[in-house]
């Protein structure tokens, strides 16, 4: 009689593997995760909220979500014009553009930080001519608006490009043959096609765009209430051993932000259901 | 080496893979576990194997618990349905492995290794492709490679998972054939698993019948054939008529007219009469239990195969006649079933 | 008996196939399309936005960089403060990618290779660096190990340093570049699926052997590809070290923070020096990563099943 029948596997090792990886992930993740939470219930929820609404911070979260928004909103419009351009058209260089999509993903984040600043100031190469035009680009929010900017273009590219190249082309050529003209197939559609998509890569290049750190602080300008960006606020708190109002912050922003993409998940989802993929 | 399996249970969750399966496999037999999918055909034999484990019975080989050892222990030999080469290995490398794995102390040397490896592929008749990769191979190829590879260990029992079963018709046909001939030359207990009653009938000494997680019956490919022991099996072996009758007072009822049939102990109340499409005695009206007026007429070689609409209840049946007498769309006929079974309505 | 004999042929999926290419020229009454200038607009849009923002952004670097000429350059670089921070980005890196190949690696196996509940949360937890800001990543291991963090007084009584020090760096780096590895290789191994470790199994291999004779080359690709990545974040990561470096020149500066200092003191030659080696790494990290992808396709395309 075999006592050992029932839960055995097949393949050897999930014991070692999996008693190994939780181990991994509660050093790493779990234990500071914990220590996060833990300092986040030392607070009061009065003491959070005066620090959550103190002047300050609340500008630091305005700046540093209303732009993420906006970079968000600007890498949506630009990244499906992209993404048309590079899976529908071909012209040359195509592959060489399609290539460096991804370096705002892989460039260091301060090395895309002191460039864009370089590029953008009173005498760089861009900032000088907007400089002539009255637009200050370097060391306002124009400038966190920009590097925002930078950093979300591979999201919705990428997130779109699948999407695109696996769409159906006679789902286009049996609109045509019912007398859509272009304009209509494109924007009644195969966009209408592309929302879920869309809508993911906003969510990804807004929650990073929020986070972000170096690609911003050298080209903001860091002035309080003015062009100071939330994580930045964070570091300065805790430089100056203010640990509860870091913590505060931090859990507001991650609060904030799940809640941005829960809400575009729940889109998304709705979207999926009346727009069946493909 | 033989093989007892005893009162195998398997659930997932609340659906019963195995529900208490009993079998006994003799020395150097092959036989055939069929069933349409979901019978748990599969979950027994990789329970036999050593890749799935029961929730509870046993399974002994030649007497001892195969339970209580992994799949590598077991000295068996198992052919995957698609056939789990290791795609980055060349064909050569594939059949060595199991060689090269053992341990040191028992492990042969190069030589051996690479003389029982070239012995396996003329076995299977394909050493020539030795240095290919999988991808480069045919299915018919690889399945072949497959058996080699599972041969090379020398196991006790070969067990084949649906081995044609990603074929096309014409080499399963053919694979069927050398599987049958192969297992006469080396002659060692194997089990195989398949869906296709035709391949199970074809090549197997014995059949094992599964539906839903139990044993139908167990015989030889005649048996299991000529003799059904139940509905199911009559119903998934072989083309069958099935009527719905009543079995009252003696007597058998089809549409509310009595039938000329025996009862042959059949149980009362609401049943199902089985007849196999070609033991269907066509004649005059009158002539037989049956009758029916003829819809339409299909040949098939030595056969014909008429579409008759039955008198008693309208219902169309199908039945394989001899081409002596020609039969044509409006003839009236009478049908006498040569051989039957009647089943309760439950089964 | 004879057989048959066909030989399959291998596709491979060539990536630069595109669904209903169309030059620029082509014809404008085509139903698959639009008109010819609309079509030019939107091209000369995107590359425009692409040069603008990304490809001048890479120039500025390197024109800097040189903008006093090649011995200029290299003495940046060759600056002892220069070079011990590249000796520190390799070091961390190097523990980061080691350590987190080894959890990829358990982590991919027993989740594509075994069935258990939680899996779901399991691999939501393993992203968790991915989705959180490099500050707050800092941030945790400050409320840990900080002056007035959970075990610093206790660090401190022992004369342990792990804030700004080498520990914390590791640390930090670690925790955000926890997941690369395990997502390239979950999938993946996952695609895969069990049944040639099966068949090694049934052919009398033992676990190790099957991991290393059987799944190790099958998943060698995504291996290099989760590698890569891992080690491109290690090296060029900011935020979560900027917080728990302490910025101590010579000893607890990586490269990018050396880059950070010597920017805000005007320094802009080697601050851009420096931002050039970490540019190339960027930019050689994008060719390998076309190419291993590209690999990686053909391996989904030739199962040798």
């Amino acid at each position: 009689m075999s006592e050992s029948a029932g839960r055995r596997s097949t393949l050897p090792g999930f014991g070692l593997t999996m008693g190994l990886t939780l181990t991994w992930l509660s050093i790493i993740i779990l234990l500071p995760l914990a220590g996060l939470f833990l300092k986040t219930f030392e607070l009061s929820f009065d003491q959070l909220w005066a620090i959550v609404t103190s002047r300050r911070t609340l500008h630091a979260l305005k700046v540093s979500f209303g732009l993420a928004f906006a970079a968000a909103s600007v890498n949506l419009v630009m990244g499906t014009v992209i993404v048309w351009a590079l899976v529908r058209y071909r012209f040359p260089g195509r592959r060489l553009f399609d290539a460096i999509v991804d370096v705002p993903f892989a460039l260091p984040t301060a090395v895309a930080g002191v460039a864009l600043t370089s590029l953008f100031a009173q005498n760089g190469w861009l900032g000088a001519p907007l400089a002539e035009l009255g637009i200050k680009v370097a060391f306002t929010p124009v400038g966190i608006f920009v590097a925002m900017i930078f950093i979300g273009i591979p999201f919705v590219v990428r997130t779109v490009q699948p999407v695109l190249i696996d769409l159906d082309v006679e789902i286009e050529e049996a609109a045509a043959s019912l007398g859509a003209n272009r304009w209509h197939t494109v924007f009644r559609v195969i966009l209408p096609s592309l929302i879920p998509a869309l809508l993911t890569g906003f969510a990804l290049a807004f929650a990073r765009a929020v986070g972000e750190y170096g690609s911003v602080i050298f080209i903001a300008g860091n002035l309080p209430n003015v062009s100071e960006i939330a994580p930045l606020l964070i570091v300065i708190r805790l430089s100056e051993f203010r640990y509860a109002d870091a913590t505060a912050i931090a859990v507001v922003m991650l609060v904030a932000s799940f809640l941005v993409i829960f809400a575009v998940n729940r889109l998304q989802r709705f979207a999926q259901t009346r727009i069946p993929a493909h | 080496m033989a093989i007892e399996v005893s009162n195998i249970v398997k659930r997932f969750g609340a659906f019963a893979a195995l529900d208490g399966v009993d079998l006994k496999v003799a020395n150097g037999e092959l036989l055939a576990l069929l069933g349409p999918s979901g019978s748990g055909k599969t979950t027994l034999l990789r329970i036999i194997a050593g890749l799935d484990w029961p929730d509870s019975g046993e399974v002994t080989f030649d007497g001892e618990d195969a339970l209580a050892r992994g799949a590598g222990e077991r000295g068996v030999g198992f052919v995957f349905q698609h056939y789990a080469l290791f795609r980055h290995m060349t064909v050569f490398e594939n059949v060595a492995f199991g060689l090269r794995v053992q341990p040191r102390a028992v492990r042969k040397n190069e030589a051996s290794i690479r003389a029982r490896v070239k012995e396996l592929l003329d076995l299977v008749q394909l050493d020539w492709l030795s240095d290919r990769y999988p991808s480069q191979l045919s299915g018919g190829q690889r399945q072949r490679i497959a058996l080699a590879r599972a041969l090379a260990i020398e196991p006790r029992i070969l067990l084949l998972d649906e081995p044609f079963g990603a074929l096309d018709a014409k080499v399963r046909k053919e694979l069927r054939q050398w599987l049958r001939s192969l297992h006469s030359e080396i002659n060692m207990t194997s089990i195989f698993v398949t869906h296709d009653q035709e391949e199970a009938l074809e090549v197997a000494n014995r059949v094992v019948v599964m539906d839903k997680g139990r044993i139908e019956q167990i015989g030889t490919p005649g048996e299991v054939y000529d003799h059904p022991a139940t509905a199911f099996v009559h119903g998934f072996i072989g083309e069958s008529i099935v009527l719905p009758v009543d079995v009252r007072d003696g007597g058998v009822r089809l549409g509310g007219k009595a039938l000329d049939i025996a009862v042959n102990g059949a149980a009362a109340g609401a049943s199902k009469l089985f007849v196999r499409r070609h033991d269907m005695q066509v004649g005059p009206p009158g002539s037989g239990a049956l009758e029916g007026a003829v819809q339409r007429v299909r040949t098939f070689g030595p056969i014909q195969r008429a579409e008759v609409a039955l008198s008693a209840d309208k219902t169309v049946i199908e039945i394989d006649a001899p081409r002596d007498r020609e039969l044509r769309a409006g003839d009236l006929v009478g049908l006498q079933p040569r051989r039957y079974r009647i089943f309760a309505a439950q089964e | 008996m004879t057989f048959e004999m066909t030989l399959q042929r291998v596709r491979t999926a060539d990536p630069d196939e595109v669904a209903n290419p169309l030059p620029f020229y082509a014809a404008r009454d085509d139903v698959r399309t639009e008109p010819g200038p609309i079509r030019f607009v939107v091209i000369a849009i995107a590359v425009v936005f692409l040069t603008v923002f990304v490809v001048l952004p890479l120039v500025v670097v390197f024109a800097q960089a040189f903008s006093k000429g090649i011995g200029a350059y290299f003495s940046a670089l060759s600056d002892p403060e220069a070079l011990s921070a590249i000796r520190l980005t390799l070091w961390v890196a190097a523990i980061s990618v080691g350590l987190n190949l080894v959890f990829g690696l358990t982590a991919a196996w027993a989740i594509a290779k075994f069935d258990f509940r939680g899996k779901t949360l399991l691999i939501s937890l393993i992203d968790l660096p991915f989705s959180v800001s490099p500050v707050i990543a800092g941030l945790v291991f400050v409320l840990l190990f900080g002056a007035q963090g959970y075990w610093g007084p206790w660090l401190q009584s022992h004369n342990l340093h792990v804030l700004f020090a080498v520990p914390g760096i590791t640390l930090a780096t670690v925790f955000v570049t926890f997941p690369f590895v395990a997502r390239a290789l979950i999938p993946l191994m996952q695609e895969q699926g069990t049944q040639e470790e099966e068949a090694a199994i049934s052919l009398g291999a033992s676990g190790l052997q099957t991991f290393f004779r059987v799944t190790l080359p099958n998943i060698k690709w995504g291996v290099l590809y989760g590698v890569l990545l891992c080690n491109a974040r290690a090296m060029g990561e900011f935020g979560a070290v900027s917080v728990v470096s302490g910025h101590i020149r010579g000893e607890t500066n990586t490269m990018p923070l050396q880059v950070e200092i010597l920017y805000n003191e005007y320094q802009f030659v080697a601050a851009f020096a420096i931002a050039s080696l970490l540019a190339m790494l960027a930019l050689i990290t994008l060719v390998a990563k076309t190419i291993l992808e590209r690999h990686l396709d053909e391996g989904q395309h030739s199962r040798g099943n």
